[in-house]
């Protein structure tokens, strides 16, 4: 009988993929996607990885970093002034209270200090406001610059960071943290806690999707799992319990979304930075937070799968160049003898 | 309502299910190229009175054409861009004046680009049989090729102002949704017609209450050549695939099997000059199978 894997290629190989290469080559895919072509206006969001691709996206040559609201040098680096976006419940209330299927939430926090933070990205403006009206303005502006980069850009990178989240008591609005961690004066709010399913992360991401290409039917996303572990668990698991959880739940989301919904695809940040096959040299000492060399094996890795080498320049249609020539070859001229099938019809 | 519907192979396709959604109206047809004839020639001039009377214009982007200065300037003009479909043929390929495996009495343009690859640098039938496989498939981007076709399609009818994301979730769930790469399943055809009209001519119950003529359409295409979908590419999309092609189907046996038709396009090959080695497409499939 034939072996069925004699067919496969050296990717699919733990020896010849992982084992006999040096970590830092390791690429987990085996080969370009699409490319990201000069053309395209590439957007990010995501949890506090994402902020690290950010940083990359916006200073790596030939992408076009879409930037509707620029952040100021101690914030960080994302398309619009979100913050960080953890959840996928909390991408799709964005998207839908930008687009106004969504009222725009009175949700202002008043800190120690005196001053008023929007409670949906409270540490965005370190300054504060000097009052509440003053959020409700800056989010009206901000909700403004989040519907033109949904609207404007062509690629969206967004990184999948956490289940675990806080809701309002009604559960009508997704916060990113909890109140108490902004303020410790302000009661009026009730939240409460709520671990998302695989079900829920599943279906909150397809109306996410369903809205978004409702408004921009050409742009593709790619999306990744952080790999930085919870800094806590609201549950009762051990906290390392609760990380692998969070992430297989996110990282099968994904898998099944990539498999399932065209112009979505998966990107490994979290196979290369959390597999045991670099030792966990990647992680900081407090074995959380990803140091400088792991962000570069990621971006590395990402430039190979959807960047275009000087090799390539041949290549712009974001796919191999074989079928980026057969497909000139197909859309230049009508095929069919026509008459073989009958076209002509009452003449 | 005098309706006219241009398109190329699939005109006859996109008639049937015009005509079975509005009875009452009167729908004509005609291919792109033939019309464009009669006009030029005159040979017709039914075809002109009919086309500077007609109500609803439905087809081919006809934009420069000579269809487009002889209908009528109030028409309504609902555009179907070209249709053609490589995620689950991305072996097809065009070579002029070749009989490929299909070709009957005249040459047949599409052949294996697997095969010619395999040909230009001196593989034997038997090596080539054997390149017929996932991780050829993988190297020369068959497998990458499914979503960017897909989002060609869907992104050339939405800005025709068809949107096609919904149907395509249904084609892909029904297999081969393709017989080669221009010639659809009927429920592909008869779904553009019900997505383009939807909002404009059919109200939302009608629109689903057609959903039955996906099934009910005669197939005008089911007859004519059949490009297998190899198992490899099936797999992906849930389906069991083959290597089987079929020809015509007035041809018998219908049935080609991967080693006929690698000796016939080898066949065939040898009547052409030398210069087939070096189209493009050819000479980049070549490179990648050395590497």
């Amino acid at each position: 009988m034939v072996n069925p894997y004699a067919v496969k290629g050296a990717a699919q190989f733990w020896r010849t993929a992982v084992a006999s290469i040096p970590p830092e080559e390791v690429c987990p895919i085996p080969h370009k996607r699409f490319v990201i072509n000069a053309q395209d206006r590439v957007a990010t969001a995501g949890s506090c990885f994402a902020q690290h691709v950010s940083r990359h996206i916006g200073t790596m040559a030939g992408i076009d970093f879409l930037q509707t609201e620029v952040s100021p040098a101690d914030q960080p680096v994302f398309s619009a002034r979100y913050g960080n976006i953890y959840t996928v419940a909390q991408l799709r209330q964005l998207l839908l209270e930008a687009t106004g299927q969504l009222p725009v939430p009175p949700l202002a926090l008043q800190r120690s200090d005196g001053r008023w933070v929007d409670a949906f990205r409270p540490t965005t403006y370190t300054e504060g406001f000097a009052t509440k009206a003053d959020v409700t303005t800056a989010r009206r502006a901000h909700l403004d610059a989040v519907r033109r980069l949904f609207a404007e850009c062509s690629v969206f990178i967004f990184t999948l960071g956490l289940i675990e989240g806080w809701t309002m008591s009604d559960s009508k609005f997704v916060l990113p943290v909890h109140p108490g961690v902004v303020t410790d004066e302000d009661d009026s709010l009730e939240v409460r806690f709520h671990r998302y399913s695989y079900e829920e992360t599943k279906s909150e991401f397809i109306a996410f999707w369903n809205e978004f290409r409702n408004i921009n039917p050409r742009v593709r996303l790619i999306i990744t799992v952080s790999p930085v572990p919870l800094t806590a668990t609201f549950t009762d698991d051990h906290v390392l319990q609760a990380t692998v959880y969070s992430k297989s739940v996110l990282r099968s989301v994904c898998g099944t979304l990539e498999n399932s919904i065209s112009d979505v695809f998966y990107f490994p940040s979290y196979e290369i930075i959390s597999s045991h096959f670099n030792n966990g040299k990647y992680f900081d000492s407090n074995k959380r937070t990803i140091n400088e060399p792991g962000i570069s094996h990621v971006m590395r890795v990402f430039e190979k799968t959807y960047l275009i080498s000087s090799s390539e320049l041949d290549d712009t249609s974001g796919f191999p160049s074989v079928n980026k020539i057969l497909d000139t070859s197909f859309s230049e001229r009508v095929i069919c003898d026509e008459e073989k099938y009958g076209t002509n019809i009452g003449f | 309502m005098n309706v006219i519907v241009v398109s190329n192979c699939v005109t006859s396709g996109y008639h049937l299910a015009v005509s079975s959604l509005f009875p009452d109206w009167n729908v004509k047809a005609a291919g792109i190229n033939e019309a464009e004839r009669w006009l030029r020639t005159g040979e017709k001039p039914e075809f002109s009175l009919f086309l500077a009377d007609c109500d609803l214009f439905i087809g081919w982007p006809i934009r420069g054409h000579i269809i487009s200065t002889v209908l009528n300037p109030s028409a309504d003009r609902i555009i179907l861009p070209e249709l053609y479909f490589r995620g689950l043929h991305p072996d097809v390929a065009q070579l002029n004046n070749f009989w490929g495996p299909f070709s009957i009495d005249a040459p047949h343009t599409q052949t294996s680009l697997l095969m010619l690859g395999a040909r230009s640098i001196g593989m034997t039938a038997k090596q080539t049989e054997s390149l017929f496989c996932e991780a050829v498939y993988d190297r020369l981007g068959f497998f990458d090729l499914y979503k960017a076709e897909r989002r060609r399609i869907v992104t050339q009818f939405f800005d025709a102002g068809v949107q096609l994301d919904e149907a395509f979730d249904w084609w892909e769930k029904q297999g081969d949704f393709f017989y080669i790469c221009h010639h659809p399943r009927s429920f592909v055809l008869v779904d553009i017609i019900r997505f383009a009209l939807k909002g404009r001519y059919l109200s939302e119950d009608a629109f689903a209450n057609s959903e039955s003529l996906r099934w009910s359409q005669r197939d005008t295409l089911a007859w004519t050549e059949v490009w297998p979908v190899y198992p490899e590419i099936a797999r992906r999309t849930g389906f069991n695939g083959s290597l089987t092609w079929l020809k015509n189907s007035q041809c018998s046996p219908r049935e080609m099997s991967l080693s006929q038709v690698i000796d016939n396009t080898f066949k065939n090959l040898e009547r052409m000059d030398a210069a087939w080695k070096s189209v493009p497409f050819v000479a980049e499939c070549a490179r990648r199978l050395q590497m």
